[in-house]
């Protein structure tokens, strides 16, 4: 038995020196040969593919007849439709369901926003920051003056101006609609000036925000305060 | 339309039922006569297709008939269904018999069938327009906002269809 096991070693290794191709070869021949040789029957391939044709055929005839079966005998019968009972969804019930689903959808978007807007303003108030906006003509142009003052006792880092401009007041050629500022001291105060054109639109409506990054790193947000006009009628 | 907590649907749909009966009558008789006899390799092919085309005939069937709405003609509906198989396809019935007569093609491997198919499949084409044509002049908006956001048969990338029609959840 011992000597068995030793000697299957070198047996392996005899049977890999011959040409392995032809022991694989050999092996799948005695494992697929009985079932090739058993699909070389034509008669056996036509019966297995009749009976697998046949059988969809009929089963699909039946799935349609057994769902069909009740408009069929009505059909047949010449009566008349039974009904069939079903759990009320009209047209007019499915216009509420959904007027209310889009309702209850709508609430919970307002709670959402104003929740969200109540968070901000806190979290605004928080920092510390303040702004502030003026206005004053310089010929045939206007200089938005946005102040900001961070009265926090940490500094605020990657403060953007961004003007939101109604239309009838443009940026004018080199002057843009953000603005950088970069970090602002404990205490500092810094502000940024924009050139715009005016073309007719009301200026009380140039609106915009301020945002920064205070030192919990939290984003916040101020909206610009409507700009104080200094010798320009708000028109 | 009333408010109670169910309501009576008739079940007189004949149309499908009779144009399914025609369709799948000439098709049977056609199978009869020229199925093919040969049994090689395209032909276990063909028939795995038709087997998979029968099986998407049985899923729809199925599927269309999860919803009384289906037995009823299209003019005592008081309402469509738009869950289950129908928030995908607007006419699974009409689907399934397409898918069908595609399947008895493959099964039965003649070129007899492909001149007769494609008119059953317009016949199909044509009733499932006529009552779609039917509901929107019942549900008017409601129902075309419906037809925006499914196919009349094929129920393929419909996520990304309802999403464009939606308007919600794109940026």
């Amino acid at each position: 038995m011992i000597l068995e096991i030793i000697n299957i070693g070198p047996k392996m290794a005899m049977m890999l020196q011959g040409d392995i191709w032809t022991d694989i070869s050999t092996f799948l021949h005695l494992l697929l040969d009985p079932i090739l040789l058993v699909l070389q029957d034509v008669g056996l391939r036509q019966t297995i593919l009749s009976t697998i044709i046949w059988s969809f055929l009929v089963i699909c005839g039946l799935v349609f007849v057994v769902y069909e079966l009740p408009a069929l005998l009505n059909l047949l019968s010449g009566t008349s439709a039974q009904p069939i009972k079903k759990q009320q969804k009209s047209a007019a019930t499915a216009k509420t369901q959904a007027a209310m689903a889009s309702a209850r959808r709508h609430q919970i978007s307002r709670d959402k926003a104003k929740k969200e807007r109540e968070r901000r303003v806190a979290a605004v108030r928080e920092t510390g920051v303040s702004v502030s906006a003026k206005i004053v003509r310089e010929r045939d142009l206007l200089r938005l003056t946005v102040g900001i003052n961070n009265g926090s006792n940490s500094h605020i880092d990657m403060v953007v101006v961004d003007l939101d401009l109604p239309s009838g007041i443009d940026a004018e050629i080199g002057s843009f609609r953000m603005q950088r500022l970069g970090t602002i001291n404990a205490g500092e105060n810094k502000t940024v000036d924009f050139m715009l054109r005016p073309r007719g639109g009301v200026l009380t409506d140039i609106g915009g925000y301020v945002e920064f990054l205070g030192a919990s790193y939290e984003v916040s947000k101020i909206p610009l305060p409507v700009p104080e006009m200094e010798g320009i009628d708000s028109e | 339309m009333s408010e109670n907590d169910s309501s009576e649907l008739p079940e007189n749909n004949y149309y499908p039922l009779l144009l399914a009966g025609l369709n799948f009558t000439v098709l049977l008789l056609m199978t009869f006569q020229y199925m093919a006899n040969t049994v090689e390799l395209w032909d276990f092919i063909f028939v795995a297709t038709g087997v998979y085309f029968s099986m998407k005939f049985i899923r729809l069937v199925k599927g269309a008939h999860e919803y009384p709405e289906t037995r009823a003609s299209v003019q005592n509906r008081t309402s469509y269904p738009t869950q289950g198989i129908y928030a995908q396809i607007r006419n699974p019935v009409g689907a399934a018999c397409i898918y069908m007569n595609i399947a008895y093609v493959c099964f039965t491997r003649s070129f007899a069938l492909i001149p007769v198919v494609p008119v059953f499949i317009a016949l199909w084409y044509i009733l499932a327009a006529y009552e779609e044509k039917i509901l929107i002049q019942r549900f008017g908006d409601e129902y075309r906002e419906y037809m925006r956001a499914t196919s009349m048969f094929r129920g393929s990338g419909l996520d990304q269809q309802r999403l464009a029609s939606s308007g919600y959840d794109m940026y």
